[in-house]
């Protein structure tokens, strides 16, 4: 979710980022260190990086950050692109050792995964629903999926997430 | 073995369901997200423990990268790679600050400076800041050389040149004692061969804003006792048993009691004064955690004893819940329980706690706060301080947040077990903000007094004690 450059979008100076970041919320601080810590499970580094990271990039002007964006929305969507430019970089400077690493870690991430389905054995729905989201399943389609209306899919929703951030504080 | 493929895609199954639960995330109610953390962070450390430290990291980042091809070429990873050099341009601005740029100092000029406070700079806490300050000043200065503020550098050197001899003069001055007569400080440091830092267990190199605040050996000074005139109703008694004295009982094998701060002051001594003492690891090891523990806003720890197996600290917070996660925490990096007495302050003293703690992050330099309780009773207080200066001020801030001067107080104020604490603050400078006769509640009034102090650079230092009066 990186905000582009286009000249046509009012990004906010260095100044208002330095006030905004500054000024985040205990509950934004806590969601933005609960993203960085669920992409920071497919990467060899810890949440801090990934938040250090994103905030050096954004105070120093290299993320733009569009007047009006919500501070999760948009440090979020640093985050997910920073994660992902991480999970790569093994290959890039490829030795033995680090490839080796990659393997390790993807290992390590399929292992999650596995865990991760296992926690809702109880629950078929809710497992369906983990497995569509793995496979890249959203909205519409992830409700459709599940079978539920609304309000009951917004609640199973919650459930999933809650019981997976129980599992990350207990695995962290 | 899967093969590599099928492993990337198994992977990004991990990526998608992020992305699936991030949404989730920013779409979740403020209220909600924070009573979520508060039922979890019962059983694990907050989540925004060290988001502070975090966020300075990063701003230092940016400051130093600047420019975009610096960025292609890399990212930094917290506390990686560092060189000697990157740590020295990492010096903060703050001048106060000065544990960290002193070492960078040391490290980059290979000077025995002293860093830290030291349990014989308990009574020498001017001595102490111009050993700090002035060496901050030239690794400030080298910092700027080294970031090519030629300009700045220059500035910086002439206010040293100017500085540092009418600092000293005004210690021969004091006094309370920082005259570098033979027995004193400044001159027994003068003395003092360089330490044999290859005695001492490696260090890892990280970055400032990591480091523990102090955790380097230093040598054994000689204590000054400088203690103002007391208000006739309380009666401050010079530490009976503080380390790093000479004439003071041994402490356990391996223990350290140490003064007000996290800023542990490793390792202190009962051997002659000059002697250097290799740390023990573990000490050194919980030092620099608890040096570096954040417990967020209104928190406060106050160690008394550090060793391995029996560690004791005082630990001031608005709520229950960051207690557990220190206790939580601490156990887990360090293998064992640590006695904690916890101290639940209310919302509206929490302005003093963070006083001193914002204070213990400036000048690295703390003292602990004595007082014994059963006096309390007799509306005579009695304890023990090692403060010196002229400018002390003993303040008691009440449940809701209202301070009152030390002068004939303790009476008892009718009120049920009201949570007190006691604030024993001492400066350079008498504090404006403190003249008042009445004076502002402690979420204001420990504001502007940091304010004050910060601008007119005046040495400030701060303890605090809890009790509960009836």
């Amino acid at each position: 979710m990186d905000i582009g450059l286009s000249p046509n979008i009012e990004r906010s100076s260095v100044s208002e980022v330095e006030h905004a970041v500054a000024s985040l919320s205990d509950g934004e601080r806590i969601a933005l260190t609960k993203i960085a810590r669920l992409y920071a499970r497919k990467t060899p580094y810890d949440k801090g990086d990934l938040l250090q990271e994103t905030f050096a990039r954004v105070l120093s002007g290299w993320r733009a950050w569009t007047k009006g964006t919500d501070p999760v929305l948009f440090l979020g969507g640093v985050i997910r692109s920073i994660a992902w430019e991480w999970k790569n970089e093994g290959p890039l400077h490829a030795t033995a050792s680090t490839d080796l690493k990659m393997e390790e870690r993807n290992a390590n991430a399929v292992l999650d995964a596995a865990k991760i389905v296992a926690l809702f054995e109880d629950d078929p729905v809710a497992r369906n629903m983990v497995t569509a989201m793995m496979g890249g399943a959203r909205g519409e389609e992830l409700q459709a999926i599940s079978g539920l209306g609304k309000v009951a899919y917004e609640s199973k929703r919650t459930k999933i997430r809650r019981r997976i951030e129980n599992f990350f504080d207990a695995e962290p | 073995m899967r093969s590599r493929e099928e492993s990337s895609l198994k992977t990004d199954a991990l990526r998608y369901l992020a992305d699936a639960l991030s949404e989730d995330i920013a779409a979740t109610p403020e209220a909600k997200i924070l009573a979520e953390e508060r039922d979890d962070s019962a059983q694990r450390p907050p989540l925004t423990l060290a988001f502070e430290e975090l966020l300075a990291d990063a701003k230092a980042l940016a400051r130093k990268r600047g420019s975009p091809r610096y960025l292609a070429g890399g990212h930094t990873k917290r506390g990686h790679g560092n060189t000697a050099g990157d740590l020295v341009a990492e010096v903060p601005e703050n001048f106060s600050d000065s544990q960290a740029p002193l070492a960078e100092f040391d490290d980059f000029v290979g000077r025995n400076a002293v860093v830290g406070s030291g349990p014989e700079q308990a009574a020498d806490s001017g001595a102490s800041w111009a050993r700090q300050t002035i060496p901050a000043f030239l690794g400030r200065l080298m910092a700027r050389l080294h970031t090519r503020t030629a300009l700045s550098a220059i500035a910086t050197l002439l206010l040293v040149a100017i500085l540092a001899p009418a600092l000293y003069e005004r210690f021969a001055e004091h006094p309370g004692g920082f005259s570098p007569s033979p027995e004193t400080p400044l001159a027994h440091r003068e003395e003092l061969p360089a330490p044999d830092l290859t005695s001492l267990p490696p260090q890892p190199r990280t970055a400032p804003s990591q480091r523990p605040a102090n955790v380097e050996s230093v040598p054994q000074l000689p204590r000054v006792s400088t203690l103002p005139a007391m208000p006739p109703d309380l009666r401050l008694r010079q530490p009976q048993n503080s380390l790093g004295t000479s004439g003071t009982p041994s402490a356990a094998p391996r223990a350290q009691q140490v003064p007000d701060s996290a800023q542990s002051q490793l390792p202190a001594s009962a051997s002659s004064p000059g002697a250097m003492q290799p740390v023990d690891p573990a000490v050194r090891r919980i030092g620099s955690f608890l040096n570096s523990y954040d417990g967020g806003d209104c928190f406060l720890i106050v160690p008394l004893k550090i060793a391995e197996g029996d560690t004791r600290m005082e630990v001031y917070g608005g709520s229950r819940a960051p207690f557990a996660a220190l206790d939580a925490e601490f156990t887990r990096e360090n293998g064992f329980r640590a006695g904690m007495s916890r101290y639940q302050v209310t919302d509206a003293q929490c302005g003093a706690v963070n006083f001193v703690r914002r204070l213990r992050n400036q000048s690295g330099i703390a003292r602990r706060l004595d007082i014994r309780p059963e006096t309390l009773a007799s509306g005579r207080l009695s304890g023990t301080g090692g403060f010196s200066s002229e400018n002390l001020e003993l303040l008691l801030v009440g449940a809701d947040g209202s301070v009152e001067k030390l002068r004939s107080l303790l009476r008892p104020s009718g009120q049920t077990a009201q949570p007190q604490l006691l604030m024993a603050i001492v400066s350079d400078l008498p504090i404006e903000a403190l003249n008042p006769a009445v004076l502002d509640k402690a979420d204001t009034l420990f504001s502007v007094i940091f304010a004050e102090t910060q601008q007119v650079s005046n040495m400030v230092n701060a303890s605090v004690k809890y009790f509960k009066s009836d």
